[in-house]
């Protein structure tokens, strides 16, 4: 199993905040970038993410693998991703536990998976080849889902408990996301939560959501709620220091209400540490630092 | 046929599929699907969970949703002037429409839209308003030209070692993004006022990236032919005959050589090859 740093406390870089990241430094350990935007893009948008990546660690995280569709892998995703990989050197590069399309189309959202056997030996495969491609270290995320299959032969916790150790790959668990599931299915998220293999989890995530009666949607623009807080706690309680991100992508405010997220995140992590025993964790030296010789200024 | 209790990964993905990707919804989408004698309200009642919370349909419903609503903000971001000209509700019976025959095949969201003034220009809209599908390629362009990766910028020094025998055979490649999107309106009006019923006329609109934002500008229509050669990847010698003096050679290659430096001027020149 890869070893990967703590990084701390971070945020997901969106472009309403470009600006205010780059003029001066944040209170945030590390940044989050979603492969997509980046791969196979120049301009302004690259600029920013060199000039991050030059301050900060970053995080690959993807939302077109489609890891368990019964598609073939799409090759020139990897490799677009393995050469975006190569460039900037992330602690580790994520996806999420899902199918995304079928029939060559993409979606473009989450789909959930059976919670089979034939789809546990499918992707478990498919997330070694991934790893071989793009020689970082890979976590994959459990999302929130609205539908759930008959045929399901395990519970979600047991089935993503059992592709980390199949495929030996880290763990990007969603806090917000067992809480949303958990409402939706009517499962336990702490029953969830105790289940996973502690060691594996690299990162978490933690979020707001849109509640429309019949069922809560993750929809990551919202503050966090108490709940969702309470079960973080209990996750680092439970497991020690883990790197945290706070996502918030719709709806997304002013930098400064972001980074309050990204602070509160932390007081809660070094009390939860403090209440497991242990002294507070500090993140790796911001390990940023220049990936090539240092050239003119890229104003942004 | 008999529906399967336990269906393999792709038969349950493509019954998905279908029914989020139907048009007019779940329910709809099923009905349709019974009335050919497809299988599917049998598979959805055997293969996907209905509880007191939400029926199957009713789940499925929420991703169809979100299928559509995803997709139309990406449009709407790619083509918001022609959104505009057009009003939300005929944009939204148009993106209804383009997803059936285009649906999605790229790993990112930002190719969804290429195929959409192509399909413009055959759709009902057009007819109407006859300018846009000029209109979406400018913008199709505009954002392709921010958003195209970085190309090395060619130094004009570095031609100073061709002989004048190597200047017919020149070659030169474009940084990635430059378009030049040729259009029957006056598009460069029409893009600073969409509610202008602009003149018919040809225009034709150089696209780039300059300091890391989208540009474009009317190109002379006596620069037009050479500079589609020089896009085109045409020898020097063919861009000074595209530049069209008649037989005054030295006129037709300082025209070229006056087209080819403003691009250099504006770093839009990549490489060349001999």
């Amino acid at each position: 199993m890869d070893q990967t740093p703590f990084l701390g406390h971070g945020v997901g870089l969106r472009r309403d905040h470009y600006q205010r990241i780059c003029s001066e430094p944040t209170r945030c350990d590390w940044f989050e970038v979603i492969s997509e935007n980046y791969m196979r893009v120049g301009g302004r948008a690259r600029a920013v993410l060199d000039k991050v990546r030059s301050d900060y660690p970053i995080i690959l995280h993807g939302v077109s693998l489609s890891i368990g569709s019964s598609d073939p892998l799409n090759e020139s995703y990897l490799k677009d991703l393995a050469d975006l990989a190569a460039e900037t050197e992330p602690a580790w590069v994520s996806d999420h536990l899902c199918w995304t399309g079928t029939g060559g189309h993409n979606a473009h959202d989450l789909l959930p998976i059976p919670h089979t056997e034939e789809a546990l030996g499918h992707v478990v495969d498919r997330i070694r080849r991934v790893k071989d491609k793009v020689k970082r270290p890979f976590a994959i995320e459990n999302v929130s889902s609205y539908m759930a299959y008959n045929g399901s032969q395990m519970p979600e916790w047991e089935f993503l408990t059992r592709i980390a150790e199949g495929a030996d790959c880290g763990l990007l668990f969603d806090v917000n996301n067992i809480y949303v599931s958990g409402q939706n299915h009517g499962f336990d998220p702490r029953e969830y939560m105790r289940a996973l293999p502690g060691e594996r989890i690299y990162q978490i995530h933690l979020a707001g959501h849109s509640d429309i009666g019949t069922l809560l949607l993750d929809t990551h623009d919202h503050a966090i709620i108490d709940p969702v807080w309470q079960l973080y706690e209990e996750t680092i309680e439970r497991f020690g220091p883990v790197s945290t991100l706070i996502e918030w992508d719709d709806h997304i405010p002013p930098f400064d209400r972001l980074e309050q997220e990204c602070l509160r995140a932390g007081e809660i992590h070094r009390r939860a540490l403090a209440a497991r025993g242990g002294g507070a964790s500090l993140p790796s030296e911001r390990r940023g630092g220049p990936l090539r010789p240092p050239s003119e200024a890229v104003p942004v | 046929m008999t529906v399967p209790q336990n269906p393999q990964l792709k038969q349950l993905q493509g019954l998905v599929w279908k029914l989020i990707t139907a048009p007019e919804g779940v329910q709809k989408g099923l009905a349709d699907l019974a009335a050919k004698g497809d299988p599917a309200p049998e598979q959805l009642r055997k293969w996907i969970v209905s509880d007191a919370k939400l029926s199957a349909e009713g789940r499925l419903d929420v991703y169809a949703n979100m299928y559509f609503y995803r997709l139309k903000d990406a449009l709407l971001a790619d083509y918001p002037k022609v959104a505009k000209i057009i009003g939300d509700d005929r944009f939204h019976n148009l993106v209804t429409d383009f997803l059936l025959v285009h649906p999605s095949k790229h790993y990112s969201l930002r190719f969804l839209g290429e195929p959409f003034p192509g399909f413009l220009a055959k759709h009902a809209d057009a007819q109407e308003f006859p300018w846009l599908p000029d209109l979406a390629a400018l913008e199709w362009a505009w954002g392709d030209a921010f958003q195209a990766e970085n190309s090395p910028v060619l130094d004009r020094e570095s031609l100073a070692t061709l002989g004048p025998d190597q200047w017919a055979e020149v070659r030169f490649q474009l940084a990635l993004g430059v378009r030049l999107v040729e259009a029957s309106w006056d598009l460069d009006a029409l893009w600073e006022n969409t509610a202008l019923v602009p003149e018919r006329k040809r225009q034709a609109l150089l696209v780039y990236r300059e300091d890391d934002m989208a540009a474009f500008h009317v190109v002379p229509e006596e620069d037009i032919p050479a500079l589609k050669a020089i896009l085109a990847g045409q020898t020097f010698s063919d861009v000074c005959e595209a530049a069209l003096h008649g037989d005054d050679m030295d006129a037709s290659a300082q025209h070229a050589a006056r087209i080819l430096g403003e691009l250099f001027a504006k770093q839009l020149i990549s490489s060349y090859n001999v």
